[in-house]
């Protein structure tokens, strides 16, 4: 009984812990996306308002609206890191099997 | 020619609308989860929705508020803004997965869904500039 209950601990440890590099890994993946994406976003902007300083007001618009798309997929994965932090549902399977 | 007023207008409309297109499309798929899965499902959509909607506003108005500024300080609203979205994204995102544990596939469908907003955007002032050269 005592080493079943261990076997299990174990089990979700696992989990746990492959859970926190998978969440890590998102992590470090959507800051160098966005952080890239956002450098090269703000220099062309600056070299286009530099350019043009008339044109700043419009290219920011455009920014903006280039930015929405950029961070997107880097929430997307920040929402998705959240749900493994805070409600796994990879525990789930384990959970069940052991009060069934 | 783009004057700053000119520019300003053009910033307050494009947030106006793609709020706008983003109720929209939030309530569209708050309709189809209820459909497919019921009033918890069609509420997580909107939630996920919701997110999607209060995050541009919250950056269009602060960066909005660098309009008529000088480059230097339009860039770095710009990303102080974002730093704000990220933050408020993550804080959002984390009390709704506590919320909706059961239902995160309609949160993020609901998310994703507000981004198309974007997109139709990009295609909006893609068009008007065509307009605008006469092509």
């Amino acid at each position: 009984m005592e080493g079943s209950s261990m076997e299990l601990a174990g089990l979700i440890a696992q989990v746990q812990a492959n859970t926190a590099i998978a969440v890590g890994l998102i992590f470090v993946a959507t800051a160098i996306g966005t952080a890239i994406g956002f450098a090269l976003l703000g220099g062309k902007f600056l070299e286009g308002a530099a350019r043009q300083p008339e044109l700043a007001g419009m290219l920011q618009v455009r920014m903006f609206i280039i930015a929405g798309l950029l961070d997107a997929l880097s929430i997307i994965g920040v929402a998705f890191a959240a749900l493994l932090m805070f409600a796994n549902p990879l525990l789930g399977p384990i959970q069940q099997a052991a009060g069934g | 020619m783009v004057d700053q007023p000119q520019a300003g207008a053009e910033m307050a409309r494009t947030i106006a609308w793609l709020m706008r297109i983003q109720a929209l499309l939030s309530a569209g798929v708050g309709v189809v989860f209820a459909v497919i899965g019921g009033l918890p499902m069609a509420l997580a959509a909107l939630a996920g929705g919701g997110v999607g909607l209060f995050l541009t506003a919250l950056t269009g108005l602060r960066v909005a508020l660098a309009q008529g500024a000088e480059a230097k300080q339009m860039v770095r609203t710009f990303y102080r803004a974002m730093a704000l979205k990220f933050v408020l994204a993550v804080i959002l995102f984390v009390i709704v997965a506590k919320w909706f544990a059961g239902y995160f596939v309609p949160v993020v469908t609901g998310y994703a869904v507000t981004l198309v907003a974007y997109w139709l955007a990009m295609q909006k002032i893609g068009a008007s500039a065509r307009l605008d050269n006469g092509n």
